[in-house]
């Protein structure tokens, strides 16, 4: 052993530290590689020693390694020998290295369960917080499920240093473990007012980030984060909680009213820039969800206004990007506001940074109106022929297009200029854009119709000088406006002047380099140009120049005829015959230009989008019925459910294809797929093909004459848009001074004296009239279009599925009280891999009967609150008015610290039912409608009144006694018993808080009433909701300490029962050195630690603090499991005060009931009704009388007290299957009728099933 | 993408691109890792002075801000406030300099861990956990003291 200890020593010296490995690093820049690999080899050395030094060191530099980008994964399972070493040094570094190598697929994170468990609740803090920080790295699923309730008992630590951390890293283990929610929300939000402002801001933290995925279920916090955000002085804390009332606000309008005047009051008293940003940005979006224009909020928007333009013309470049990112959240409500700062925002795109440069265009877009347009558009040309880098030029020119455009070219009022900025834009180098600006010319050429002639007139142009677009190809993007030119030319050719000339252009040779689907475009638009020019010439008494044209097109379509594109091809080869066959008939003076024309007849109108989408299904149509029959044949889709046909349905519904047989399609597939791969002219994917053709070799071969560009592209004949500009400049001027004339001339036949009313003051929008009377074509929709919208949705939206997820998570759990199955698990009695089908245990997970109960004066409590939670109930039910004036006097009186706790639970959890949520907000709703704003608050106030919250009050704790007593109906009377026991449970997790408050408030029993109300919104089920259960029951209790237990099997071990006691500190006082002690039975004992005698105590492993509980759990050797037993146990302790400290002991009963050796296990129909076959069995009966609860609530509690799992339930019958420890089987059948409840039970061993009955008796006896 | 906080990585690089720290606080694999590392490094490095500290990636958004010859980079979601991280990072590097006595790039090779162990008292979990100077730098000083 010294030899080897003084080894591993020696070795050490050898050994390369970290520092050393970062230089040889360094200095071994040429081959890293290779070092790294040698540093690795020796590295897997050192991990193969048993010195932990060595180890830590290794695994030290291999987090270096990691970090530079090496693999390795394959020493994760040193690292947690690392981590579980007991020395901090190396403990850190085990960690570290975890934290940074783990992830949620490392296999031996399985292993680490109990080590973080042990480090979490280690007496040394920073073990604890280093444990803390490396799980909030790697926390899996199971990890979040199996440490949940340690974490959360670490929020409550002595230590804000721990509680920080435990706080911030439960929400880590809420989105792993959505479970945890529940359970630990109400410490959580404790931890709102926690003494430290660190552990608050941290509680801030975690419930804002809850929130923001998901706001509804958190408004009712909005009191109490107002009250954080009017006291609180730390500008971190406060920008979270402004950033959450900005994701609230659009949820509840009255909650922005009442937050403009603190926020206003911030911008205005702030020096720090991000949290003034934070308080506009909320700002903005309060007045962005008080839609209906509040007249006394422009106030707030020109301050707004004016502080991001102090932003805006801040040197810093953060600022003044920020400031037009603000800007453009206030342009969507109030465009006006920032219309004026045109000028900045303009002067914001000759800025350097690109990303200032695109925010500037972004607001530009919304900023545009019929009379600035122009101006903005030439502002915006300036800079493109400005611009580097193609990739913002390429984004000013879809800006540039979109402005233009938006919403249905609103603002455009001279569609000419609008169609020579087109042109002008085509002249950009290498733009992509060239499709976009395509379909824009094509767009406006078809719908306004008043612009085609001066349309088709610029695209003849553009046709002419095509070489000037495509004489490079490496800018080819833009020769697809030559498509649209080509067509607007086509189609709309009585426009053009010289037609022939345009024709020529169009089939020059220099056309066939152009891509296929342009040279189709081309080809089929000469056919119709030819069409125009002869009937334009057959008027004509020379018939040559008709002639000539079918000889041009003669001559040069052949071209096209040979061109490798398919599509060109065919329509050169079928137009080349026709033009052929014209020319025959023309040559014997046959009219024909009305035939060839009527080729090309008819308007072509442009279709909606969306059309074909929209066309309603007719009246009888079923698309899912069968044409023909199904065919039968086909034996796989007879064993398919329906949904399978229909989704195939296309398919079937063609007779065709039913008449085949399979065999018959699959020969004829074979025959097709050998047919298009002998065709070179199938296109097998059309991206690749078109490449294809481009780069064969013929194409090279065609001799391309290259275009100096530096040549002015000033193009005789092409428009230039500022002329546009000036001249409707000039325009308006005209039409100003007319309408001033007519208006004088107005004034002067009325002379009515109306005062100046139409004083010719800055020209508004509506002024503008349009250059030409313009008829802008909307697009076609089918007749009885559908109006729905909703495929504008984004599927992909990735917040979108992080929104579900959350959604999931509180809707189905937060809005429900604590379900006994919801308690976090603890420790290691679940079995892993246990198997648990929660679709059919429900509620059901652990359970013991509830032994007779020890009742002292908790009992009392219990009383009052049940009491208190009658008179809630009737009020709720009668809403009794003569309560409202009570509460609001309460709320006036302040206890708001106290108050909106309260709210928040109950709101919370009563939303789940529609029908009471109203009342319940109500208190919301009241607190928001103090709100000082005049307009609303009328509305507010009824609201108030009509829905009065049946609260209960904070010092009606007495009150509540005093009320007249209510008569109880039944269903309170029936879950009274279960309040109980689920109350326990709640109590051990927030009765040491209460006490705490108890002495300074008696406000203790909101937190209560939250509770108890929930009692009867419970689950929120098919049927009825079921009342929350709870398996934890009382063990015994004195003034000092409170015991509670669970009693549970152990799937794995056959012999194993777990106990999970919580100990709560009831006292002032410390309480430590406790010890549990059993007398054994001879069929019982407790687990000892080996080297222990037999009746030595167990050490619990924690000290409680006053007020504090936790959990132990206790392991049972258990021999027979048939009958229940008790054993007697004893606790020792010491109360340890300031000056004295005594030993005090306490008794208690464990009763081991038979139910708790059963586990819940799901079980298949069929295999149930085997089980029942076999004849193994051996029966027996019970029947309970005045079983007063609905059939479900009955099932759910066996499966919950008795851990069963219904197997199958049919009407008032259900069949349900447990396993015991030791494998038997139980099987009930439960019937009821009326009030009386058969259970027939069969078991292969009666004295267990005659005990587990006679439990689920006295179960119901209880109730 | 859900699982975290706000800030789903802190990466510190030089201009060479090199990692001086990495803190990942969403989970990504070893691949998607270095390609991060690689696709934030050629984001940054190629903005100067004139450019503002923030630049969209991916879903997210990047906040840095450079040091001498370090980039201190946070990841944030696209809606967070980019100023208080900016602070946040300022808040964090002068935490560093009084840690390391003017800290210079060979501190934070030599002492990697040690940078982790600042930014784990200073963030946590993807939150800002710690802004206030004094305490981390006293707390980090008793972490030392247990070595």
């Amino acid at each position: 052993m010294a030899l080897k200890i003084v080894k591993g020593s020696i070795d050490r010296m050898f050994d390369k530290n970290l520092q050393d490995l970062v230089r040889g690093i360094r200095n071994h820049k040429e081959d890293e590689a290779k070092y790294i690999s040698t540093c690795i080899d020796e590295i897997k050395q050192e991990l193969k020693q048993d010195n932990i030094a060595v180890k830590a060191n290794a695994v030290c530099k291999l987090t270096y390694l990691q970090m530079l980008g090496y693999d390795v994964s394959w020493a994760a399972f040193n690292i947690v020998e690392v981590m579980s070493s007991s020395k901090f040094t190396y403990k850190r570094i085990g960690y570290l290295a975890a934290s940074q190598c783990f992830h949620e697929n490392t296999d031996v994170i399985m292993l680490t369960t109990n080590q973080i468990r042990k480090d979490l609740s280690s007496p040394n803090q920073y073990d604890t917080g280093v444990a803390l920080t490396g799980l909030s790295c790697f926390v899996t699923p199971d990890l979040a499920r199996d440490l949940a309730n340690d974490i959360m008992t670490l929020m409550s630590h002595t230590k804000p240093y721990i509680r920080k951390k435990a706080v911030l890293i439960m929400y880590k283990v809420f989105l792993k473990y959505p479970e945890s929610l529940r359970p630990a929300f109400p410490r959580l939000k404790e931890k709102l007012e926690d003494p430290d402002p660190g552990v608050q801001s941290a509680a801030v933290n975690v419930i804002c980030e809850l929130a923001r995925r998901n706001p509804k279920n958190y408004l009712s916090l909005a009191p109490l984060f107002f009250k954080l955000m009017t006291s609180s002085t730390n500008n971190w804390v406060l920008i979270k909680i402004i950033k959450l009332f900005g994701a609230l606000t659009p949820l509840e309008p009255r909650l922005g009213k009442k937050l403009i005047e603190p926020l206003t009051n911030l911008i205005h008293s702030t020096s720090a820039m991000s949290l003034l940003y934070e308080c506009v940005n909320t700002v903005i979006a309060v007045l962005i969800s008080l839609s209906s224009g509040m007249p006394n909020h422009s106030a707030s928007i020109q301050l707004c206004v004016q502080k991001l333009r102090i932003l805006i013309e801040d040197s810093d470049q953060n600022l003044k990007y920020l400031g037009l990112l603000a800007m453009s959240k206030i342009l969507k409500t109030h465009p006006k506001s920032v219309q004026s700062h045109k000028d900045l925002i303009l002067q914001c795109l000759d800025d350097k940074d690109e990303s200032i440069r695109l925010r500037a265009l972004d607001l530009l877009y919304g900023m545009v109106s019929k009379k600035n347009l122009m101006e903005i558009v030439k502002k915006l040309m300036i800079h493109v022929d400005k611009a580097e880098g193609t990739t913002y030029r390429d984004e000013l020119l879809t800006k540039i297009i979109d402005i233009c455009s938006q919403s249905n070219y609103q603002y455009i009022t001279n569609f000419e200029w609008y169609i020579s900025i087109l042109v002008e834009l085509t002249r950009l180098e290498g733009t992509r854009h060239g499709h976009l600006i395509a379909s824009q010319m094509l767009d406006v050429a078809i719908r306004v119709k008043a612009i085609r002639a001066f349309a088709v007139a610029q695209m003849a142009t553009l046709l002419d000088n095509a070489h000037l677009l495509t004489g490079n190809m490496q800018r080819n993007g833009i020769c697809e406006v030559l498509y649209a030119a080509a067509w607007i030319c086509g189609e709309f050719s009585e426009h053009l002047e010289n037609p022939v000339q345009t024709l020529e252009a169009m089939l020059r040779p220099k056309v066939a380099t152009l891509p296929g689907h342009i040279q189709a475009v081309y080809v089929q638009n000469a056919a119709k140009l030819f069409a125009t020019i002869l009937k334009n010439q057959e008027g004509n008494t020379d018939s040559t120049a008709a002639q000539e044209t079918s000889q041009l097109m003669i001559d040069r379509l052949p071209l096209f005829v040979q061109s490798a594109n398919l599509e060109v091809q065919e329509r050169a080869s079928c137009i080349l015959q026709l033009v052929k066959y014209i020319q025959k008939l023309q040559q014997k003076d046959v009219e024909v230009a009305e035939e060839v024309s009527a080729l090309f007849a008819g308007e072509l109108n442009p279709v909606a989008p969306k059309a074909q989408k929209k066309v309603p299904v007719p009246e009888g149509l079923d698309l899912d019925a069968w044409i023909n029959e199904p065919p039968s044949e086909s034996e796989s889709e007879d064993e398919q459910p329906k949904a399978i046909f229909t989704k195939e349905e296309p398919k079937h519904s063609r007779p065709r294809h039913t008449e085949v047989d399979e065999k018959e399609l699959a020969r004829r597939r074979e025959a097709r797929k050998q047919e298009q791969a002998n065709n070179p002219f199938y296109i097998k994917a059309s991206p690749s093909s078109q490449k294809v053709y481009q780069e064969t070799p013929g194409v090279e071969h065609i001799p391309v004459v290259q275009i100096d560009l530096s040549v002015p592209l000033k193009v005789p004949g092409l428009p230039m848009s500022d002329q546009y500009v000036k001249l409707e400049e000039e325009r308006r001027q005209k039409e100003r001074a007319e309408k001033k004339k007519k208006e004088k001339k107005k004034r002067k036949e009325k002379r009515s004296g109306r005062g100046k009313k139409h004083d010719s003051g800055p020209e508004s929008e509506e002024d503008i009239t349009p250059a030409h009377v313009v008829d802008i074509v909307t697009e076609e929709m089918p007749e009885n279009a559908l109006p729905s919208d909703d495929d504008d949705k984004d599927p992909n939206d990735p917040h979108k599925a992080l929104d579900i997820d959350l959604d999931n998570l509180l809707e189905t759990t937060a809005r429900r009280p604590l379900a006994d199955s919801e308690k976090l698990p603890v420790r290691s009695h679940r079995a892993a891999g246990a198997p648990k089908s929660p679709a059919e245990d429900g509620e059901a997970e652990n359970a013991t009967p509830q032994e007779p109960k020890k009742k002292s004066s908790k009992e009392k409590r219990d009383k009052k609150k049940d009491k208190e939670r009658d008179r809630k109930k009737s009020k709720e039910e009668k809403k009794k008015k003569k309560h409202k004036h009570e509460e609001k006097e309460e709320d006036l009186l302040g206890g708001q610290a106290e108050e909106p706790v309260v709210q928040s639970e109950e709101t919370k959890e009563v939303e789940a039912q529609p029908t009471s949520t109203s009342a319940e907000v109500s208190d919301l709703d009241f607190w928001l409608s103090n709100a000082p704003v005049p307009s609303n608050t009328q509305e507010a106030a009824t609201v108030a009144a009509a829905e009065a919250a049946p609260v209960p009050e904070a010092p009606a704790g007495t009150a509540a006694d005093s009320e007249p007593d209510e008569p109880k109906d039944t269903e309170t009377e029936e879950s009274k018993s279960s309040k109980h026991k689920k109350k326990k449970q709640k109590k051990e997790k927030e009765e040491k808080e209460k006490k705490k408050k108890k002495k300074h408030h008696h406000h203790h029993h909101h937190s209560d009433g939250g509770g108890e109300e929930s009692v009867q919104n419970g689950t929120v089920e098919e049927e009825e909701p079921l009342p929350p259960m709870s398996n934890y029951c009382l063990l015994a209790e004195n003034s000092y300490i409170k015991m509670v237990c669970d009693i549970q099997g152990n799937l794995q071990d056959g012999s194993q029962v777990v106990v999970s006691v919580i100990f709560e500190n009831k006292s002032d006082s410390f309480l430590k050195s406790m010890e549990f002690n059993v007398l054994d039975s001879l069929n019982s004992k407790l687990q000892r630690p080996e080297g222990s005698g037999p009746h030595d105590g167990l050490t619990v492993p924690f000290q409680l603090p006053p007020g504090v509980s936790n959990e132990a759990r206790f392991v049972f050797t258990v021999q027979s499991i048939v009958m229940p037993q008790k054993l007697k146990g004893t606790l020792t302790f010491i109360v340890k005060n300031e000056d004295s400290s005594t030993h005090e002991k306490l008794d208690f009963k464990l009763h081991f009931t038979c139910t708790s050796y059963l586990i819940t296990t799901p079980c298949y129909s069929d295999a149930f009704a085997k089980l029942l076959e076999s004849g193994d069995l051996k029966s027996s009966s019970v029947r309970l009388e005045g079983v007063n609860m609905p059939f479900h609530h009955l099932l759910a509690r066996i499966c919950f007290h008795h851990h069963f799992s219904v197997v199958e339930r049919i009407d008032s019958c259900a069949s349900m299957y447990s396993r015991s420890i030791q494998g038997h089987h139980v099987c009930l059948l439960v019937k009821t009728s009326g009030q009386t409840v058969s259970i027939d039970a069969k078991c292969d061993e009666p004295t267990l099933l005659g005990n587990v009955l006679d439990e689920i008796k006295q179960t119901f006896s209880q109730c | 993408m859900s699982g975290t906080f706000v800030i789903r990585f802190i990466l510190i690089q030089n201009r060479a691109g090199k990692t001086r720290l990495a803190k990942w606080y969403m989970q990504f694999d070893d691949d998607e890792k270095q390609k991060l590392i690689e696709e934030v490094h050629a984001v940054v490095t190629v903005r100067d002075a004139k450019h503002t500290n923030f630049v969209e990636f991916r879903n997210f958004k990047i906040i840095y801000r450079r040091y001498a010859g370090l980039y201190f980079c946070i990841c944030v979601d696209v809606t967070d406030n980019n100023l208080a991280y900016l602070e946040g990072i300022h808040n964090f590097v002068e935490v560093l300099n009084e840690y390391f006595h003017n800290v210079c790039e060979l501190d934070l090779v030599f002492n990697f861990y040690k940078v982790y162990t600042v930014v784990d008292e200073m963030f946590l979990a993807g939150e800002i956990r710690e802004t206030s100077q004094t305490k981390v730098l006293k707390q980090l000083l008793m972490l030392q003291s247990l070595e």
